[in-house]
């Protein structure tokens, strides 16, 4: 296995237990991000005031609207690195809606997957077996094969609230599955309630892939894994075979023959090598004779609502992102979660920066007495990728390696900002039904960022729309496969994508394996 | 935010208006305090502490910005970007020629006046930038330290304890 970024130590790279851990995100290593660059973004149009980013405790300045919509400062927020961005997610654990899987059947919207629920059924199983699920089996039309690994965690403050005051409302509101163990579970201890899993799970109760599904592959002896190693170009053979992969490690390029290729650099990453190793057979790129690598670029649709409630104490506790309302129904296209502490109010900095305005000493009789009363509404929905929504080379900027930057364009429909309002609505609601002053919103609307990305190497049936097929094979290359998001047709309808990432790529290895 | 993005979505915003920022340190520069600097170190700037404890004071529970040292930090963070140092200069020589005395000896009342007007001021001119600015770095090293959360119910550290149940 080849990564591109180094490895992660959760004890000496994660330093929870040291004073000042609200000033630090994920640790940023050499190498660790993957650099990009920006095209077109859309603009932030004026009837969409109201879904401006602001706050009461931020920075008062706003961008005049009409302008174009600039990438935030986390952009295209991921890891690189030895686990990928599961180091640094929180670890919603979600199988896709089965109706998700046949989203313009139901709704018009987007495509059909050639892959159903049924299919996946077998591996979301597995998966969730292997990070060490915690949920309840209340999920409705996501039916089980077999009950969660382990029970659902308890209840934080902000959970409890959520959920009462949505009953009142019509949002039903429960548990949200959760890679963090419950009970200690596969030699790992069991989750503490730090908060922070955002930042790296020092314990390594949270179920990123470093301490599952590789520490497991590594304890059978028959893994190889080489980080900070840099594939450049994959080279192709007779047949259109991929013969030989050609990488940057430790200050020399190397030349690696091959029999199978997995490719699973993201929905970014993987269109960008793709596009590099275009050769006189393949001048548009590998894997690209239907034209579509690159292209159907899906971002996160994402909204958060931030208030505070007077009668509300402890918010800070409890683990985060615990509850999720799944939304009204397909139509509708998204979910609302409670993402107080995903979003970082669980210190005083976030709390200061953010909720509470003024300074001196009203300023900190406020903070002292406002701590423990912030409640975050987040959703994330549905995105039906624009026409201009791709990922191509940068004609300009390069890498270290002097390979041209993968350049993001994306463009939000008029249904995604729609529906964006509509999460945004639902939000307001629900918080407001708890009690909250809202004081705080950010979204998709004024600022791109994204940390689930999809759609750029997408999965059909028809080589001429599509460029791998339903078990992750490339239609034009008979060795060459995918395993990320990129693969995706369809974002679903707000589901955390990777449980479905994972069991997809469970079943492109039993595709291999078969074959 | 989690973390110091803040501090980093400032710095472009900056930049993207430096030609601002250029011409109107350029009109205030008769009021630029004195700085002792070498390079990459800012030693001393002007009335930055007494701005700091202007906005931090001490309390029954908690010390001011300055003891705990956050007009180090401060100036620390300001060394590393000469646009925000020059922000800086500008803003505490222009708020040290607001009387016949320098802020620092100015009654509270009159420098809260001072600072609530400039908490007020357009975002895009160098008195209320900079006060945002200041107070956002100024309440991240702050509440960094453990002696500002005396009395919460925050550990120094999330971890090794972290917050068991139950939360209520």
């Amino acid at each position: 296995m080849l990564e591109a970024g180094p490895g992660f130590d959760p004890v000496t790279d994660y330093p929870l237990d040291k004073t000042g851990w609200e000033r630090r995100g994920f640790p940023a290593k050499p190498g660790s991000q993957g650099q990009v660059s920006y095209g077109d973004l859309g603009l932030f149009e004026a009837e969409n005031e109201d879904l401006r980013a602001w706050s009461r405790g931020g920075y008062p300045w706003r961008a005049p609207s009409g302008q174009p919509r600039p990438a935030s400062v986390s952009g295209y927020s991921h890891v690189m690195g030895v686990g990928g961005s599961t180091l640094h997610y929180v670890g919603e654990s979600h199988r896709l809606h089965p109706d998700a899987f046949n989203t313009f059947s139901k709704t018009g919207e987007g495509v059909d997957w050639p892959v159903g629920y049924a299919a996946l059924e077998p591996y979301y199983t597995l998966v969730e077996k292997v990070l060490g699920v915690a949920g309840d089996d209340g999920d409705g039309a996501r039916w089980r094969s077999a009950p969660y690994p382990l029970p659902a965690h308890p209840l934080s403050p902000g959970a409890q609230a959520l959920i009462a005051a949505g009953k009142r409302i019509g949002q039903g509101w429960g548990v949200n599955p959760r890679a963090a163990l419950s009970a200690a579970y596969d030699d790992r201890t069991a989750c503490n309630y730090c908060g922070q899993c955002s930042r790296g799970c020092p314990l390594g109760d949270k179920g990123s892939t470093d301490v599952t599904f590789l520490r497991q592959a590594l304890g059978t002896g028959n893994l190889q894994l080489l980080s900070e190693a840099t594939v450049i170009r994959l080279i192709t053979g007779p047949n259109g075979r991929i013969v030989q992969l050609e990488l940057h490690h430790a200050g020399q390029t190397h030349l690696v023959e091959t029999p199978v290729v997995v490719l699973a650099g993201g929905a970014i990453q993987t269109p960008r090598l793709l596009l590099l190793s275009a050769d006189p057979e393949h001048p548009d790129g590998l894997a690209n004779a239907s034209g579509q690598v690159g292209r159907n670029f899906m971002e996160t649709l994402n909204w958060v609502s931030a208030g505070l409630v007077s009668d509300m104490r402890n918010s800070h506790m409890g683990l985060p992102a615990d509850a999720i309302w799944w939304g009204p129904g397909i139509e509708a296209g998204f979910r609302l979660n409670h993402t107080t502490l995903e979003t970082g109010l669980n210190g005083p900095i976030g709390y200061g920066t953010r909720l509470i305005a003024g300074f001196g000493s009203g300023f900190k009789q406020a903070m002292r007495a406002g701590f423990g009363q912030a409640l975050a509404v987040g959703g994330i929905g549905r995105v039906v990728p624009d026409e201009r929504s791709r990922v191509t080379l940068d004609p300009e900027l390069r890498d270290v390696h002097g390979l041209a930057l993968p350049r993001i364009s994306s463009v939000l429909t008029p249904a995604s900002l729609q529906r964006l309002r509509h999460m945004a609505n639902a939000a307001r609601a629900v918080l407001r039904e708890a009690g909250a002053e809202i004081v705080s919103e950010s979204g998709s609307a004024s600022e791109f960022s994204a940390t689930h990305v999809f759609g750029t190497a997408r999965m059909g049936e028809d080589p001429k729309h599509s460029v791998v097929n339903a078990f992750g094979r490339t239609h034009d290359h008979p060795n060459l496969w995918i395993a990320d998001a990129s693969v995706f047709p369809g974002s679903g309808d707000g589901e955390s994508p990777s449980l479905t990432i994972m069991s997809l790529a469970l079943r492109t290895a039993d595709a291999i394996h078969t074959q | 935010m989690p973390d110091s993005d803040w501090l980093e979505a400032a710095a472009p915003r900056l930049s993207r208006r430096s030609l601002l920022f250029q011409a109107l340190s350029a009109s205030l520069a008769g009021f630029a305090v004195p700085v002792l600097a070498q390079e990459g170190q800012v030693q001393s700037l002007g009335s930055l502490g007494s701005v700091l404890d202007t906005l931090l004071p001490a309390d029954e529970f908690s010390p001011s910005a300055t003891a705990l040292r956050v007009d180090q930090d401060v100036m620390d963070f300001v060394a590393q970007n000469q646009l925000m140092l020059r922000l800086f200069v500008a803003a505490l020589g222009w708020m040290d020629s607001l009387s016949d005395r320098p802020f620092g000896e100015l009654p509270a009342q009159q420098r809260i006046a001072i600072l609530s007007a400039m908490e007020q001021a357009d975002y895009n001119q160098i008195p209320g930038r900079f006060f945002h600015i200041l107070r956002s770095v100024a309440i991240e090293f702050y509440y960094a330290r453990p002696e500002a959360i005396a009395g919460y119910p925050l550990s120094p550290a999330p971890q090794p304890a972290g917050y068991p149940p139950p939360w209520s």
